[in-house]
C-alpha cells in the first residue's frame, strides 16, 4: 500500500471498518510511516469529538442495570486463566486498583454517589474478584462436590457458595465449621448459593456437613468437603 | 487522548477479572446509555436497556478484539453501541413488517427509513451544523459510514461509483470537520 492510498484508508482504520486483507497492508505501512501514525492519532481524537457530540450521558436507571449485570456476570461460568488460588498480597500497584474498583462498586460519578452502599450483589462480586479462595476438598472420592470459599485476610469476613454438593431435605441445611484449635465451631447454616459467614480468629480449616434445619452445635454427619483456611 | 487507566480495566476484564468489568461498566454507563436511548428514541425503555447490557455483555466476551493503537476506547464502545442499537431497529422493522404482511424488500431499500429515522435523531447535535457545511456526497457518505456503520464498499455499491472515491471523500469530509471542530474550539478558548 502506498502512502496516499494508506492516507485514504486511514479513516476507515480508525473506526474498525477496514476489511482484515486491507487493514494487515494498512498496518505494514504504519510502521515505516510517521506521518500516518500522526494521522492516525489525530483522526482518533476526530473520532472522539464525533462521539461526544452524538453522545449525551444518562445515568438514569444505573442502579438497576449495574445490580442486573451484576447477578447475570455472577452466574457465568468462569474459565479464567487467572489464578484464584491463593492470590499473593496485593502491592500498591494493586491496591490502588483496588481502590479504584472499590469507588467504582460502590459509586462513582456525581450521578450514583448517593447509592455508597454497595447492593449484597456487589458485595459478592468484590468477594470474588479480590477475596483469597481456600480450595475445598471432597471428603468422598469420585463424588462431584463444588463449593467456593473466599476469605479476606485482613478481616473476618468469608463468603461460601455452594454449587453442587449431595441434596438435602426440606427439614435439612448444610451447616458449616470452623476448625479452631481442634474443635469445630459452628460457621452458620446455608443452603445453595453464596452465603456470607463471619470467621474467627484462630480457624485453620473449614468443613461442610448436612443438619437438621437451624443447625446444630457439633456436626452429627460425615463431612462433604474440607479445606484449609 | 488515550484513556489508559480504562485500557488496564479492559486488560483485566480479558482475564476474566468480574470486578474490573464492573468498573468499567460503572464508567461508560452513562456514556453507552445516553447513545443507546438517542439512538431508540420512541422504542419501548426496555429495548434500550437491552442494547445497553448488550453492550457491555459484549465487552465481557470480546474485551481482546480492542486495539488501543487503531481507535479509542469511546470509539469502540460506540462502534458496538451503534451495532446492537441498529439491530434492534432492525428487529422492530421486520417485526413491523411481518405483522402488516408487506411484501419482501431487498435488504438496501428496507434499510431507507431505518437511515432516515436514526439521522434524523443523531442529528439533532451540533454536528449537525458541521455535516450541513460539508458537500452533498460528503455528508453522504459521512453519515452512512460514521452515523450508521455501513462499511466503504456497501456505499461504493449502492451509488456505484468506486471503493476509491467513497474513501477519498470520507478523508476530504473528515479533514474539513476536524477544521471545523477546531475553529469551534478556538472561538470558545478566546
Amino acid at each position: 500500500m502506498n502512502h496516499d492510498g494508506a492516507l485514504n484508508a486511514l479513516p476507515l482504520y480508525s473506526m474498525d471498518l477496514l476489511d482484515s486483507a486491507e487493514a494487515k497492508e494498512l498496518e505494514a505501512h504504519l510502521k515505516t510511516c510517521a506521518a500516518c501514525r500522526q494521522e492516525l492519532e489525530s483522526l482518533a481524537m476526530v473520532n472522539e469529538d464525533l462521539i461526544t457530540e452524538l453522545s449525551h450521558e444518562d445515568w438514569s436507571g444505573h442502579e438497576k442495570l449495574h445490580d442486573d449485570f451484576t447477578k447475570k456476570l455472577l452466574h457465568e461460568p468462569i474459565s479464567s486463566p487467572i489464578p484464584l488460588r491463593r492470590r499473593p498480597r496485593p502491592s500498591w500497584k494493586m491496591g490502588a486498583w483496588a481502590a479504584t474498583i472499590a469507588i467504582a462498586l460502590l459509586g462513582w460519578g456525581s450521578a450514583y454517589q448517593a447509592h455508597q452502599e454497595a447492593s449484597y450483589s456487589n458485595q459478592i462480586l468484590a468477594m470474588v474478584s479480590h477475596g483469597q479462595q481456600v480450595p475445598l476438598a471432597s471428603t468422598t472420592t469420585g463424588a462431584v462436590r463444588h463449593v467456593d470459599l473466599y476469605v479476606q485476610p485482613r478481616s473476618n469476613k468469608a463468603l461460601v457458595w455452594v454449587k453442587k454438593l449431595p441434596p438435602i431435605q426440606p427439614n435439612q441445611v448444610y451447616e458449616g465449621w470452623w476448625i479452631v484449635g481442634k474443635a469445630p465451631v459452628p460457621a452458620g447454616t446455608f443452603k445453595e448459593g453464596p452465603h456470607f459467614l463471619a470467621r474467627p480468629r484462630g480457624a485453620s480449616a473449614f468443613a461442610i456437613t448436612i443438619e437438621p434445619s437451624g443447625g446444630t452445635t457439633k456436626p452429627t454427619t460425615p463431612i462433604l468437603v474440607v479445606g484449609t483456611v | 487522548m488515550r484513556d489508559l487507566e480504562a485500557e488496564q480495566l479492559l486488560v483485566r476484564v480479558q482475564q476474566n477479572d468480574q470486578g474490573a468489568m464492573m468498573a468499567f461498566y460503572d464508567r461508560y454507563f452513562g456514556m453507552v446509555a445516553g447513545f443507546c436511548r438517542k439512538i431508540l428514541t420512541g422504542s419501548n425503555a426496555s429495548v434500550a436497556d437491552e442494547a445497553i447490557q448488550d453492550t457491555f455483555w459484549y465487552v465481557w466476551k470480546h474485551a481482546d478484539k480492542f486495539d488501543g493503537s487503531k481507535a479509542a476506547l469511546t470509539t469502540w464502545l460506540y462502534i458496538i453501541s451503534r451495532s446492537r442499537c441498529l439491530d434492534v431497529l432492525r428487529h422492530e422493522k421486520t417485526v413491523e413488517d411481518v405483522t402488516e404482511e408487506l411484501p419482501e424488500t431487498e435488504r438496501g431499500a428496507d434499510d431507507e427509513p431505518l437511515v432516515t429515522e436514526v439521522l434524523g435523531r443523531l442529528e439533532q447535535t451540533r454536528l449537525n451544523d458541521a455535516i450541513q457545511s460539508l458537500p452533498p456526497p460528503q455528508q453522504d457518505v459521512i453519515r452512512k459510514i460514521y452515523l450508521l456503520g455501513y462499511t466503504a464498499k456497501e456505499v461504493a455499491e449502492s451509488q456505484n461509483i468506486s471503493l476509491g472515491t467513497i474513501k477519498t471523500r470520507l478523508r476530504l469530509a473528515l479533514d474539513k470537520l476536524r477544521r471545523l471542530m477546531e475553529e469551534e474550539v478556538g472561538a470558545d478558548e478566546s
